[in-house]
């Protein structure tokens, strides 16, 4: 017994275990020899002698099977071994594409204002005075058109300088209240390390009933979206001067590379200008026939925002499609 | 704008406000200050005497200086021509360091000692003045032998460069920025006078009669100056350098001087030569055209355009003697619109005119004749002609204090804003309890509205002291197309950046000779960009992927082997119209050369290339097409079939053009964005019936391309309710076959009702093989 016992346990595969199996357990094997004992025995003994002999199938059993559960897992292991592959080699294929950082930048900026209820309105590339200058106060010889270099085309239109004009078209189109947003390309006639002829801009435009819409709201959006954008830094508005907008304002962050001690980025002046924006001039509502309302507006440089929130150091690299670029942005 | 601190001093008490109060208190009411520079000068560098200037016994060009410094008489070498006229001068001492760590030691100057430095402005930081060394004279303040230059304000300036919004001309003058500080600061604005009568010997009338044949708002002012020619003083030069001033004559230097601290237009005319020519009294003719100009005409000669130009040929100079001082004042709309007009050329007063300079014109007058007598001490003046065509007051509007508070959010005290306007320079009169008549000070042409008051109480009360109140909005759906196909591009975006693409931006301007070259449309010369800024950049692109390849060139320079680009972007037809596209460009290794592929890069194909855009843009089909442009491969190029519909392109780029950009393998393709956003979907019924597949071998003509095929079978598809799928599974040619080919096409039969009988089976195949049969010439093989 004890013997058969070792014998089961001392197998080191399953083939010789299934021969095992059949010597011991088969129809011809030690307990079917030791059950056909069983017919010569005295009946007075007989029954002790099978209680013995099923005691001793069954331990036999159990230790049978407990060797064939260790001897399948083994040969399993055995097996999942010899298909082992060297996972470290496959890291480097690794790879997806990327957006460009001045579209993400842009998708960042619409998930703020389209989460404050804020639509999202588009318009043509192609503008007309009326909509691109004299509707947004910007009468012709107005000084403040040199500020913006335009594209004229063969008949008289030119490519947009601003998203502006699709707050004109959605005035003209729609009935107050307003709250949009224009984000898209604009055109300027400038070409150095700091000016490229198209970049991206997000105009903003909220218009309500008179006295509903005030600075003081502006003041509240803009400084709230600029802590989305930038994080912790400090706000800071300045008077400035739009046609279309009175009062107007200029909106500074603090430098976000020298947190506001003075750097080369900031022009020493630790503030970085971010934003333009104001409460909507009156002739601007004139212009599109609009009576007893108020707003306000804003609009941003979509490119100097990724520039400085991603760090990029060259305006012009991002529009190379250039992968050195782009590819650390997967 | 450029003032600096002193200068600004001479009209308002800075004593108590130190640069960086005054740096913020500019930004704060909205002249943004660009540029804030401190001139120190080392404590070491003094003012010095000359006492004596010899020649250096071994060189021409040194001269050998006993120069007092206060403390002691030194002896220093100087090589500029200048200091053989100089008496006091700025003298850096033994141990002074100049700028660029320049360390004054002492030295020997061919075998003489020489114990300091007497100084150029720009070796003390300052911008450059004339040539040689700097002359000092008391323009800067009491000259004290030994006294650091540094304790002199006017020298030591301060430079703050004002990037002047438009609408401010009124800031326009270091008075003007004053007097915007004074109202900020709440200080009193010093007033400024010069009387002439002592000086004033000429009979303006015996010599001069001006007639005024003009009605727009234009006011004039003219004096007679006799001197014995015109000099500058230091500090005049000093601060005009300070400007940028390019002023090379001393008598435009006063003029521009006087300009730039008042604000008023001046010019001065040779009086010697307009006698000359007209006689003891000269008849001057204001005049206005027809063309929205006014003239200064004499004898049918005009002199100037108001606020445009002068006639350089009666202008005056430094070596004139009698010279006919202008000041003058003109509606900027009036000469905006005349300049625009007749597009003429301006000079540098034009910046003031069209921005609206200072109109109180007496005082810019009496600014230059003070500014000129301080040199030219022997300066005799006429007593002022003043001239007004049209002088209008100040406009009159009516405002409401609530109106003003309902702009800016916030209820502010009316005691303030009257306060805050009055200290502005506006005249208020009370009308009731919320309505005021106010006043507009001429010089403040960018007022005409309650807003823009709003504006000027805001800047001045701080906009920092306003209190952020979010907007209370009542909701709405906003949810427009426009959102919906952002959102839906987003996500169109986001598979082609996971199918490995970088998304691309590029301007939408192309070369047209590129887009010639390739035989793309061009956009209409007659519609085109007409003052495009660069040759590269000349037309309107009519499409993304020539932009796409030149990226791609740019990346193989940068050393990129695999090059997979995509942009979604505007493009223009023929006649301008604007759609958008989305398209890709995929080049060079799919795989690069790895442990993978034995060290073998995988080139990328036509197979993987179609299965990234599909992962893109979804299911298609492709048609052979010709080339449309010659940035395709004549044989493998496909027109893009969606849903029945062409929806763009699909080619391997031409092996000419790739070499052209230095690219290998390449594949493009262009499609229309609007074809390629995700639509409505109603699910049908799920059958529960197992399908069947079913293979099909038939022998067709070798150049039978499959998606004829395809069409009669998706025709069938349209009346056989059990097909419900078909796609190529091979395709066998043998020389046996000769000019036949074998195709198996698989398809997947399944009923909605039941399992699918053999009969049911047998017939819808045999019913496309009859039909191929018939369309085709099939037979089974």
């Amino acid at each position: 017994m004890e013997d058969l016992k070792s014998k089961i346990v001392s197998t080191t595969n399953l083939d010789d275990l299934e021969t095992l199996r059949v010597t011991i357990f088969g129809k011809k094997g030690v307990l079917a020899a030791e059950f056909a004992k069983l017919k010569d025995i005295a009946p007075e003994k007989k029954r002790d002698f099978a209680k013995e002999l099923n005691e001793t199938k069954a331990a036999l059993t159990e230790v049978f099977e407990k060797q064939k559960a260790k001897l399948e897992a083994a040969a399993l292991e055995e097996k999942l071994a010899k298909e082992v592959i060297d996972v470290s080699l496959f890291g480097y294929e690794a790879t997806k594409g990327s957006l460009h950082p001045v579209k993400a930048t842009m998708d960042k900026i619409i998930d703020y204002f389209t989460a404050l209820n804020f639509s999202v309105e588009s318009g043509p590339l192609v503008e007309n005075d009326f909509t691109n200058f004299e509707a947004l106060n910007l009468p012709k010889n107005h000084p403040a058109r040199e500020m913006q270099d335009t594209f004229f085309l063969g008949d008289g239109q030119l490519l947009r300088t601003h998203t502006s004009p699709v707050q004109i078209r959605t005035m003209m189109d729609r009935k107050p209240p307003i709250r949009m947003i224009a984000p898209g390309a604009v055109f300027r006639r400038d070409y150095d390390l700091t000016h490229t002829p198209m970049f991206h801009q997000v105009e903003g435009l909220v218009v309500d009933k008179r006295g509903v819409v005030s600075f003081a709201n502006l003041k509240a959006i803009l400084t709230d979206f600029l802590h989305y954008m930038f994080g912790d830094v400090e706000v800071r508005f300045r008077p400035s001067f739009f046609p279309f907008t009175e009062p107007s304002t200029e909106v500074d962050i603090s430098c976000i590379f020298c947190e506001g001690e003075g750097c080369r980025v900031c022009s020493h002046t630790g503030w970085l200008e971010v934003l333009g924006s104001g409460v909507v001039d009156p002739n601007v509502f004139k212009a599109v026939g609009y009576e007893d309302v108020s707003g306000y507006a804003f609009g941003l440089g979509v490119e100097r925002f990724a520039m400085l929130l991603h760090r990029v150091p060259d305006l012009r690299s991002m529009f190379e499609g250039d992968i050195r670029l782009l590819e650390q942005f997967r | 704008m450029i003032v600096t601190r002193s200068w600004l001093e001479e009209y308002i008490d800075l004593s108590d406000v130190d640069n960086s109060k005054l740096d913020s208190t500019l930004n704060a009411i909205g002249l943004e200050v660009d540029s804030f520079k401190e001139h120190t000068i080392d404590e070491k560098v003094v003012v010095g005497e000359i006492v004596s200037c010899v020649k250096h016994p071994d060189a021409d060009k040194l001269n050998l200086c006993e120069v007092n410094t206060g403390s002691e008489v030194v002896q220093i070498i100087c090589g500029a021509a200048n200091v053989v006229n100089a008496k006091y001068v700025a003298v850096a001492t033994v141990g002074a360091v100049l700028p660029g760590e320049f360390k004054i030691k002492k030295a020997k100057l061919r075998g003489v000692e020489s114990f300091g430095m007497i100084c150029s402005s720009s070796e003390l930081g300052l911008p450059e003045l004339e040539d040689g060394i700097m002359i000092l004279d008391e323009s800067i303040g009491e000259l004290v032998v030994g006294k650091p230059l540094n304790e002199y304000p006017r020298f030591a300036d301060t430079v703050i460069d004002i990037e002047l919004t438009a609408n401010r001309g009124d800031c326009d003058s270091i008075y003007g920025v004053a007097r915007d500080l004074a109202a900020a600061l709440d200080k009193e604005l010093k007033t400024f006078d010069f009387e002439v009568k002592n000086r004033s010997v000429i009979g303006v009338a015996k010599e001069l009669q001006v007639e005024c044949n003009c009605n727009t708002e234009c006011v004039l002012s003219y004096s007679i100056v006799e001197s014995d020619g015109f000099k500058s003083n230091f500090l005049q030069r000093l601060r005009l350098a300070f400007i940028k001033s390019e002023a090379k004559d001393d008598l435009e230097r006063l003029l521009e001087y006087a300009l730039h601290e008042s604000g008023v237009l001046l010019r001065g005319y040779d009086f010697a030569k307009l006698q000359s020519q007209s006689g003891e009294t000269v008849k001057l003719t204001i005049k206005e055209n027809d063309n929205s100009t006014v003239t200064v005409v004499c004898d049918e000669k005009a002199l100037s355009i108001v606020g445009v130009e002068q006639n350089s040929e009666y202008k005056a100079d430094e070596n004139s003697t009698k010279v006919l001082l202008e000041a003058s004042y003109i509606d900027p709309e009036f000469v905006v619109e005349g300049v625009s007009a007749n597009k003429l050329e301006t000079d540098e007063l034009y910046y003031n005119s069209s921005r609206g300079s200072e109109p109180a014109i007496d005082f810019g007058m009496k600014k230059l004749q003070a500014e000129i007598s301080k040199v030219n001490s022997d300066a005799k003046y006429s007593s002022a002609e003043v001239i007004a065509c049209d002088y209008r007051d100040g406009l009159k509007i009516s405002v409401k204090i609530s109106e003003i508070n309902g702009i800016i959010g916030e209820e502010l005290p009316k005691a303030e804003i009257v306060n805050i306007l009055m200290r502005l320079g506006f005249e208020m009169q009370k009308v009731d309890d919320d309505v005021f008549a106010i006043v507009i000070p001429p010089y403040r042409h960018d007022i005409k509205n309650s807003h823009d008051l709003a504006e000027e109480v805001l800047r001045i009360y701080g906009i920092d002291n306003i209190k952020e109140v979010p907007l209370t909005i009542v909701e709405a759906n906003r949810i427009n197309e426009t959102y919906l196909n952002y959102r839906a591009l987003r996500d169109i975006r986001e598979r082609a950046v996971a199918a490995n693409f970088f998304e691309a931006l590029t301007y939408a301007f192309a070369n047209k000779e590129l887009l010639m070259k390739y035989g793309f449309d061009l956009v209409d010369e007659k519609l085109d960009v007409v003052n495009p800024i660069v040759k590269e950049l000349n037309t309107l692109r009519t499409t993304i992927l020539v932009n796409l390849l030149e990226a791609a060139k740019r990346n193989v320079n940068y050393g990129k082997k695999r090059i997979g680009l995509f942009e979604v972007g505007t493009v223009f037809t023929k006649d301008r119209k604007e759609y958008e596209v989305m398209s890709f460009l995929l080049s060079g290794e799919e795989q690069r050369a790895s442990v993978h592929n034995s060290a073998k890069a995988k080139m990328v194909d036509l197979e993987s290339f179609v299965a990234k855009i599909g992962s893109v843009i979804g299911d298609f089909s492709l048609e052979p097409i010709e080339a449309k442009n010659g940035l395709m491969h004549p044989y493998i190029a496909a027109a893009i079939i969606k849903d029945g519909e062409s929806i763009g392109y699909l080619a391997k780029l031409h092996p000419q053009v790739a070499d052209e950009f230095s690219l290998k393998d390449t594949y493009i393709a262009e499609v229309l964005l609007a074809k390629i956003m995700p639509k409505h979907i109603n699910a049908h019924a799920l059958s529960n019936f197992q399908a069947v597949t079913k293979d099909l071998s038939v022998l067709v003509e070798k150049r039978l391309p499959f998606y004829q095929v395809a069409k009669e079978l998706q025709e069938l598809k349209e009346s056989e309710a059990i097909l419900k799928d078909f796609y190529p599974l091979d395709i066998y040619e043998d020389a046996s076959l000769e000019d036949k080919k074998s195709l198996t096409v698989r398809f997947t039969l399944q009923s909605d009702v039941a399992t699918l009988s053999d009969s049911e089976i047998e017939g819808v195949m045999s019913s496309i093989l009859q039909r191929l049969q018939e369309s085709f010439g099939a037979t089974l093989r």
